[in-house]
């Protein structure tokens, strides 16, 4: 008793222990080294430790206890703490019973502090403890009395336990040569409720060893482990596992888990973390920098995001901040662009679409061709005018009177505008003042299409001849001879124009010599459409297909089968050809194997013509006769969602050009039949309140 | 098969065939520019890297040395973490302490395909984890304050979005 007790502090401390409900219930039961015996008969009941007093009469605990709450949740979280300190674990139905026991003795301790020096010997305690596993039975006055004894009795036994834990030599009596504590059913398969936590005792307690108050016996024991030899301490660790409980091991795997835990990208070198951080996917980089302080700074390197943005396709150097969302901060530029594009990719794909803003003009006529570039949109229609607008504002900031035949094609670069009308004329005005800068004669019929390169234009006439002119000038340059029929459609990439006619032919020519290098022939139907990258020549008829041709050779490469019509418009970048048919399909095409990638049809599919189409790496745009504006994903094919769906469509209302840029759609839309009033549309999807301050930047 | 003596840190001292210990281009720069002479009995001190980490990483040589060079890296190029071999990939089950320095000494010998791998297998620790998952997973303390984690949240929350 002495060796357990030695001073009034410690006196103090019991004290304490003993006025905090929970402890003592354990000591009813507790498994303490001189009550193996009692231990184990135990624990055939699986009710670790309190068998006895549960198959007891509860009704007379009660009685003694008193009520109050707060005692008893702490009561509970010792009591569970200890249990789980043992390897043991209780069962919810327990509680009741125990917390009112520990109540019920937690009581009366406090006045019998003094009786503990009563108490000279183990055996005395091991005799008083066994009735008191079947207190509830006897009178109270016995009661008392008993858990008096108990209770002083049960600090001496905790201490010995807590003793016994490191060193079994320090068990009393010799009694228990394996270990002190139940090997006990209850603990093993059943997942604990609670785990306990070292330290986590809110008040003092000597029977919960801390670093103040070791068991006073650990010094000698860590002192002899010091002392051992590598291969011993092995052994000894490796023994001291062996009688460790489940939970004790896994407190074990707890407290030196984290020393084999290692923070990558705090500690290691900035280039070695940084190249960790590479491997990441923006994603990933994104929950990263919400880790800590040094992650979030790592995470954030501009250089990383630019490989992010690089990977992503997004070239261009990082405009300046204009989401007022993130005005202060000092994010990474590049990392800006990249959660910018990825904003805008998540608008055109999922968001709630903002109503479009409507630009009513050219009244009941057709849009016949649109230009949109920056923040200037141009409308050409066969009521013989264009009409320059504000993409962000929607007005109409000038109409471009002067040709006397409806308006068929035109270009657009910087502020200058060209356009060919049916009056066999092209026109260039000034965007800016809506003056018309000149006029270009020669054509003998309607000028029906054109392709500007620098300061020269190609045009394509109905009366089979191609002419080539200087817009600044105003002088006609070069007149290319040779179709037979009206020339429908051409490109020109600064070197060689090439050329598609009614004639079913394809002609590739020298401007400058006005010779026609190769002539293409294949096709059993007029040549509709034309895309040129310089390498590749890819056209399109009304035969259903499409031809792709090697430039330098004239060699026919391919060609694309799968169109039930007449391929209307196409567009061709990196190899990927997407063409837009009268079928109401759309197909995405290599043009080097020549195969068809996707289809863009399935349930969601346009119903009628295709009219128009734009692609990008992610999406494919497509517009129809049948009103509607889909937006497709370019790699799988997939339908995404209508981006514009006329309430007339199928009743007249027709879509019959678009045009997109990163942030913004213009559609062209009427009918013929006046149930859709002849206007354009324009959607936003740029980051919320960046759309005016991003289109000023543009221009 | 000409060998040469590698010495770790603490002084244990490896043979390896001269073509394995190659794999590592600063050996394979200290050889050449300092002329060491193949047959000469020298010692190439590794002052770096440990024994236990030098074992492993000579398994890893040895194991990988008819290798192709790896490829140039492609900054254009997304990189990906699931090539990682399956021989890798149970070379690497080791505690992250000693992945951590096996790192350092890929870098440190310049082993240009074991820097790869390991850092892949971070990569792949960190991948598809929420950030409280990550601090978790390599016993990070979570030091914003209760603004700055809200702020950092709202910076980068678009990611939780599709």
């Amino acid at each position: 008793m002495e060796k357990s007790c030695p001073n009034g502090n410690e006196l103090s401390q019991i004290c304490s222990i003993n006025e905090a409900p929970g402890l003592p219930k354990q000591d009813c039961s507790s498994p303490s080294p001189t009550e193996t015996l009692c231990l184990d008969s135990i624990c055939p009941n699986n009710e670790p430790g309190m068998s006895q007093s549960n198959s007891g009469e509860p009704l007379e605990i009660f009685n003694l206890k008193q009520e109050t709450e707060d005692d008893e949740d702490e009561g509970k979280s010792q009591k569970t703490n200890f249990l789980n300190e043992l390897g043991l674990e209780q069962c919810e139905d327990d509680n009741y019973e125990w917390d009112h026991i520990d109540r019920d003795l937690s009581e009366i301790i406090p006045n019998d502090i003094a009786e503990e020096d009563e108490i000279s010997s183990c055996e005395e305690i091991t005799e008083v403890i066994l009735p008191c596993a079947s207190h509830q039975t006897t009178p109270k006055s016995a009661q008392l009395r008993r858990s008096t004894s108990d209770t002083s009795d049960r600090r001496k036994r905790k201490l010995d336990l807590h003793h016994a834990f490191p060193n079994k030599k320090l068990l009393p009596e010799g009694k228990s040569d394996s270990c002190p504590l139940p090997s006990c059913t209850s603990c093993a398969p059943g997942t604990p409720r609670l785990l306990w936590s070292a330290g986590s005792t809110p008040k003092t307690r000597a029977v919960i060893p801390t670093k103040d108050n070791p068991p006073p016996e650990m010094s000698e024991w860590l002192t002899q482990f010091q002392f051992w030899s590598n291969a011993e301490r092995i052994m000894a660790i490796n023994e001291l596992i062996a009688r460790c409980e489940p939970t004790q091991v896994r407190h074990m795997m707890q407290v030196i888990e984290p020393q084999f835990q290692r923070d990558f990208i705090s500690l290691l070198p900035k280039e070695l973390a940084l190249n960790v951080l590479s491997f990441l996917d923006p994603r990933d980089l994104l929950r990263a920098a919400q880790t800590c302080r040094s992650w979030r700074f790592l995470a954030d390197d501009n250089l990383l995001w630019k490989e992010k943005c690089k990977q992503a396709g997004i070239d261009d150097m990082p405009r300046k901040r204009c989401s007022p969302r993130s005005p202060s901060t000092n994010i990474s530029p590049w990392k800006a662009a990249y959660m910018r594009q990825n904003l805008i990719e998540l608008n055109w794909r999922s968001r709630p679409i903002r109503p479009p803003k409507m630009l009513k003009g050219h009244d009941d006529h057709v849009i016949t061709c649109l230009q949109f570039c920056g923040n200037r949109i141009v409308s050409g229609s066969d009521d013989n005018t264009l009409k320059v607008w504000s993409a962000t504002t929607g007005k109409c900031l000038r109409t471009l009177v002067g040709h006397t035949g409806g308006v068929w094609s035109s270009q657009m670069s910087g502020s200058t505008i060209i356009s060919g009308s049916t009056d066999r004329t092209l026109k260039v005005w000034d965007a800016d003042t809506g003056v018309c800068i000149h006029t270009l004669y020669g054509h003998t019929s309607t000028v029906r299409c054109m392709h500007l390169h620098g300061k020269k234009v190609v045009s394509g006439s109905r009366d089979a001849t191609l002419r080539v002119w200087d817009i600044e000038t105003g002088s006609f340059l070069h007149v290319l001879v040779g179709h037979l029929a009206a020339v429908r459609c051409v490109q020109y990439d600064g070197r060689l124009v090439v050329s598609g006619a009614y004639d079913y032919m394809v002609k590739v020519w020298n401007p400058e010599t006005e010779e026609c290098l190769h002539t293409l022939q294949g096709h059993t139907n007029r040549v509709y459409s034309l895309q040129f990258d310089g390498v590749h020549v890819v056209s399109g008829s009304l035969d259903t297909s499409i031809r792709v041709w090697e430039v330098e050779t004239g060699q026919c490469k391919h060609m694309l089968i799968g169109h039930q019509s007449l391929t209307s418009g196409m567009e061709l970048r990196n190899n990927i050809l997407v063409s837009g048919n009268a079928d109401s399909t759309v197909k995405v095409w290599d043009i080097v194997t020549g195969q068809c990638l996707q289809t863009l049809s399935g349930p969601y599919k346009h119903q009628s013509a295709v009219t128009c189409l734009q692609f990008n790496s992610r999406f494919v745009i497509t517009s129809s006769d049948d009103g509607t504006v889909k937006l497709w994903d370019v790699r799988t094919g997939d339908f995404i969602r209508n981006l514009v769906a006329l309430d007339s469509g199928g009743s007249g209302g027709v879509v019959w050009r678009i045009r997109a840029s990163d942030t913004k759609l213009v559609c062209a839309v009427g009918s013929r039949n006046g149930t859709e009033e002849t206007k354009l549309l324009v959607l936003d999807f740029d980051i919320e309140g960046g759309g005016g301050a991003l289109a000023a930047t543009a221009r | 098969m000409s060998k040469i003596k590698l010495q770790s840190s603490d002084g244990e001292t490896f043979e390896v065939e001269i073509e394995i210990a190659k794999c590592s281009v600063t050996i394979k720069t200290m050889l050449e520019d300092l002329g060491m002479d193949e047959d000469e009995e020298e010692v190439v001190p590794l002052p770096n890297v440990n024994s236990a980490i030098l074992r492993k990483v000579i398994q890893w040589a040895t194991y990988h040395k008819d290798d192709p060079p790896p490829p140039e890296d492609d900054e254009n190029k997304e990189k990906r973490t699931d090539d990682i071999s399956s021989w890798d990939a149970d070379f690497l089950k080791v505690d992250q302490g000693t992945l951590f320095e096996l790192i350092l000494a890929a870098n440190y010998l310049d082993i240009k395909g074991l820097l790869d791998v390991t850092c892949k297998t971070v990569a792949n620790m960190i991948k598809g984890k929420a950030p409280e998952e990550i601090r978790k997973t390599f016993n990070i303390k979570n030091d914003f304050t209760a603004s700055e984690e809200e702020q950092v949240r709202k910076e980068n929350e678009w990611c939780e979005e599709k």
